[in-house]
């Protein structure tokens, strides 16, 4: 087996953060876990292609080498590069992109495909999220537990798998990043260029990034070599930026899971406004999980603020799809906690929030939404009329009566 | 004189140890032309290890087939049913049962006659293309018409396929909507289907569940029709998409992702499979799906509106109305 480093390169956002240690590995699909004792990794898979095999190589390497160059806000971080074995190619299946991922221990896998049409290589890419025992799908819905009776309110993430619009390269860049990924680079005993040249590191070379200064980078080598080299940003390649969107969600899942909300926050705000034209999931899942980490930010755990920023980014999941259970039981539980919390503004009603609730559990059979509706006429009982206009009289008894519903409902998807 | 019958009888046993009876027949058209080189296979119900004789007629359409006792006590023992069948390229097969056993056939001279099959000359390339397993869901995609280079085509489906297959799973998983199943765009080369009839006897006997046919024909542009077909009962063969282009990769439309009603004729299918399975919650997710996408033309939305019906009318859950309504 073939383990190496390779260089880190890329404008990078890191200098207003602190300081981690990054890992870059590269293998073949089926080695043993590459980078075992890093906590946070992230999987690029080589890019796939029906008829030409040529850039797969270099496209999964620039997108490995762009997140391990630009991350921030993440600690004991790496990312894994895994290219096919020739005689024996893996098709990209969701059973086989499980097996790998959990055989290489990562958090994140990145795959896709790509079409060559003329001069255009048009790549479609895929980010599934990985999850394991310390950190289960669950943990990016939400899930908190109201104080009057203590029954927990949930709702679940909007996916585990992000599709991503296809982005446009032109071969001549492709071929340009081929030749950057693949030359040798100095290292120097200081950061500047007239400092002595202490040896050279080769594409294949393993290192880890111990610090950084301006345009230097202090890297170690697994020979025991410390020094200096120097960023590069890759020639003016403006077509590039379109890979941003696949690399800024990449960062804002393993900020996430890393329990950086802050770092999360930042990058998925950048991302919900810079990525109106990805799949509808995707922008819904985005701001779902934007509202999440403004909740985990502000360490709410048992109690949502009255945060209309949370509200907003839940509501506008829901503009993108209307009827995604996910974004509808995250909505039901900021407006469950509101009213419960002694009704303030905000843009959904009970009213609406029921009829959602109620539309999900007949279509999906969604679990979660009796948990939440069940939550609502709770609270609508105990806190009086929350119906506003033309309630019927026998108030109680209709609520009594839905709640009878709802429990029929639980015990049948127990059995 | 007893000796000499004793011999005989000897003889009779011996030889009805090795062949025991026979069949013999002609095989024919309707109108009664003898059809040479026709096989004729005898079988049992048992199965497993393909024809226990096989023959083939003669240039009259004449056939004798001999059956060896041990071959008649070992399957009548386990209780099988014979079956002759008569098979040839181009012709309908024809089967008949009959009843052996070592003292007797009957009747012991059955005469075939064959209807035309237009289908069958393409049967061993269908045949060819079958790659199912249970687990699997199969969409088959059969060559389109078309008067461009073969290579050209070739590659462009090759590039199709690939498209829909990655595209489509990925959308189910997405969404979770495959609750473990797969499903595959798999290839039929070499074979052109742009007709509806032989589309669906072609995807019937490939145990499709859906195929995708079509033709690419050059007018002032090339005019591509491509048809989805669900191949289960019902079938519905109402799902085409058509585009004009000047180029033939245009079929393809690298740059954009493959058309919602691909996607919404996938979840029809998944959804269909799923409920077969039993598994009314996954089911009800892709007809709920597939009508949002609302890209079906009526007949499939007809179909998806009943299913969910169906699948609502033995739910508590339509009892839940909200308490203004």
């Amino acid at each position: 087996m073939q383990i190496y480093f390779r260089i880190s390169i890329l404008v990078f956002l890191i200098s207003i953060f602190q300081i981690y240690a990054f890992g870059g590995g590269i293998g073949k699909i089926g080695d043993k876990t590459i980078l075992k004792n890093v906590k946070h990794k992230i999987l690029v898979l080589e890019y796939d292609s029906p008829t030409d095999k040529t850039w797969g190589k270099d496209i999964s390497q620039m997108i490995a080498q762009e997140i391990l160059g630009t991350m921030f806000g993440v600690n004991n971080m790496g990312v894994v590069h895994l290219e096919q074995n020739e005689d024996s190619l893996v098709k990209y299946t969701p059973e086989n992109i499980n097996t790998i991922s959990n055989q290489q221990e990562v958090l994140l896998t990145i795959w896709g495909e790509f079409y060559t049409e003329g001069n255009d290589v048009y790549i479609y890419s895929h980010l599934r999220i990985i999850p394991r025992e310390d950190f289960p799908a669950e943990a990016f819905g939400l899930s908190l537990e109201m104080e009057s009776d203590r029954s927990i309110l949930r709702a679940e993430p909007a996916t585990l798998q992000l599709n991503f619009k296809p982005i446009k390269l032109s071969i001549e860049t492709l071929k340009s990043m081929h030749e950057f990924y693949n030359k040798t680079i100095q290292i120097r005993k200081d950061p500047n260029s007239n400092s002595n040249i202490i040896k050279d590191l080769v594409p294949g070379d393993t290192y880890f990034v111990l610090r950084r200064e301006n345009e230097w980078m202090k890297i170690g080598t697994r020979g025991g070599v410390i020094g200096w080299i120097k960023y590069e940003n890759l020639e003016e390649q403006n077509e590039l930026g379109e890979v941003g969107s696949v690399i800024t969600m990449a960062q804002a899942i393993l900020q996430y899971m890393a329990g950086n909300y802050n770092a999360s926050t930042s990058s998925l705000e950048h991302y919900t406004e810079s990525n109106i034209g990805q799949d509808p999931l995707n922008r819904c899942f985005s701001h779902i999980l934007f509202g999440n980490s403004i909740i985990y930010q502000n360490k709410y755990t048992r109690r949502i603020p009255d945060n209309e920023k949370v509200s907003e980014q839940y509501q506008r999941a829901l503009e993108i799809m209307p009827y995604n259970s996910s974004a509808i039981n995250h909505l039901a539980i900021v407006t469950i906690f509101r009213d419960f919390h002694k009704g303030r503004e905000s843009y959904w009603s009970f009213t609406e929030v029921e009829g959602l609730l109620i539309h999900i559990i007949k279509t999906e059979n969604n679990v979660n939404a009796i948990g939440n509706l069940e939550a609502l006429y709770k609270v609508a009982g105990d806190f009086g009329n929350l119906y506003n206009d033309n309630n019927p009289n026998d108030y109680q008894g209709l609520i009594r009566e839905r709640l009878n519903i709802l429990g029929d409902l639980k015990v049948r998807q127990h059995r | 004189m007893i000796k000499i019958y004793l011999l005989t009888l000897l003889f009779l046993l011996y030889w009805c140890h090795g062949v025991c009876q026979s069949i013999d027949g002609q095989v024919t058209t309707k109108s009664g032309a003898p059809i040479p080189e026709t096989i004729i296979e005898l079988s049992t119900t048992l199965g497993n290890e393909g024809p226990i004789i096989e023959k083939e007629t003669d240039s009259e359409g004449l056939y004798s087939i001999q059956i060896t006792a041990s071959s008649i006590d070992e399957a009548n023992n386990q209780g099988a049913t014979w079956i002759i069948t008569a098979k040839k390229q181009g012709y309908k097969k024809t089967s008949r049962n009959v009843y052996v056993t070592k003292s007797l056939v009957e009747p012991s001279v059955i005469n075939f006659q064959l209807e035309s099959d237009p289908y069958s000359p393409n049967y061993p390339i269908v045949d060819n293309c079958i790659k199912k397993s249970n687990e699997v869901v199969s969409i088959y995609l059969f060559d389109l018409k078309s008067g461009s280079e073969e290579s050209d085509v070739a590659m462009l489906l090759t590039t199709l396929r690939y498209k829909m297959d990655s595209e489509i799973i990925n959308y189910l998983e997405s969404y979770d909507l495959r609750g473990g199943l797969d499903l595959e765009i798999i290839r039929c080369p070499g074979l052109e289907v742009s007709d509806n009839n032989y589309a669906v006897h072609y995807g019937s006997r490939l145990n499709a569940e859906g195929i995708i046919w079509g033709s690419s024909q050059k007018l002032d542009s090339i005019y591509t029709i491509v048809s989805l077909t669900y191949i289960k009962s019902p079938i519905l063969t109402g799902l085409t998409t058509q585009s004009y282009s000047n180029n033939i990769s245009d079929i393809i439309n690298i740059p954009n992702p493959i058309p919602e009603e691909y996607i919404a004729f996938s979840l029809y299918i998944i959804g269909n499979v799923h409920m077969s399975k039993g598994n009314k919650t996954y089911a009800k997710r892709c007809f709920q799906r597939a009508l949002l996408i609302n890209a079906l033309p009526n007949e499939y939305a007809q179909s998806l509106l009943n299913l969910t019906n169906e699948l609502e009318s033995e739910d508590l859950s339509t009892t839940l109305t909200p308490i203004n309504n």
